[in-house]
């Protein structure tokens, strides 16, 4: 395909405005939760055999680099959840106007940080 | 899906949101009221019916909502043979979870 079109895709000078970046956002917290169910499942199936298997994962899960990879999941799993409620509500023509739009974008973006935070103490 | 109308995967990756959405808010409700989680509490959790009949629900929603957003992603940025290695990764990574999956609803561990 011959494309005649003009390019701009100097990423330095290239500003997404906030709608965008939490669409990208969801694809990637998507992409990450992929990646991470084939370990979620088999961190799940293992604490399920016999207490002891059960200790084994919580013992594997303490260590600060684990508790910080498990921040980071909650996180992907919150700001992909809520950006997914916020194009449920624009699939039923909620929010669909240019500021409120701009709005939920900025509430998801703040959301996930923030039941990340929540997890975070609770885990703690 | 390949050769399908998109709008069979819109509504799929909606139905899906929603059954993985409820599964996730159930699995959160469950830890914040268990804490430290006790694995008498954590099997109870698993092996009730309920718990059987909506962890496969969500077995089977996460394949197809997997599968229909990285299919989405992948062919937006990827083109020829990327594109076609990466979906097959993706969905050999996905039918590796849904028999793990299987697994752990059927409960032939528990």
């Amino acid at each position: 395909m011959t494309d005649r079109r003009p390019r701009f895709l100097d990423l330095r000078s290239i500003r997404l405005p906030v709608t965008a970046v939490t669409s990208i956002l969801h694809r990637l917290a998507g992409l990450a939760l992929l990646l991470g169910l084939p370990l979620a499942m088999g961190l799940l199936e293992y604490s399920l055999r016999t207490p002891e298997h059960f200790d084994a994962v919580r013992q594997g899960l303490s260590s600060p680099a684990a508790k910080l990879l498990l921040i980071a999941g909650c996180w992907a799993l919150s700001h992909h959840l809520l950006a997914g409620l916020r194009h449920l509500a624009l699939d039923m023509h909620l929010g669909e106007a240019r500021a409120a739009g701009r709005c939920t974008a900025w509430l998801v973006l703040a959301g996930g940080p923030l039941l990340a935070l929540l997890f975070g103490i609770w885990l703690w | 899906m390949v050769g399908a109308t998109g709008l069979r995967d819109w509504v799929l990756q909606r139905i899906t949101a929603v059954v993985l959405a409820v599964y996730v808010l159930v699995l959160a409700g469950f830890f914040a009221t268990h804490s430290p989680v006790r694995f008498d509490a954590w099997r109870g959790l698993f092996a009730a019916p309920a718990m059987r009949v909506l962890t496969l629900t969500a077995v089977i929603a996460v394949l197809f909502h997997a599968w229909i957003g990285l299919w989405v992603v992948s062919t937006d940025y990827l083109k020829g043979t990327a594109r076609i290695l990466v979906q097959a990764l993706v969905l050999v990574l996905l039918t590796g979870c849904f028999v793990w999956g299987l697994r752990i609803a059927l409960g032939a561990v528990g």
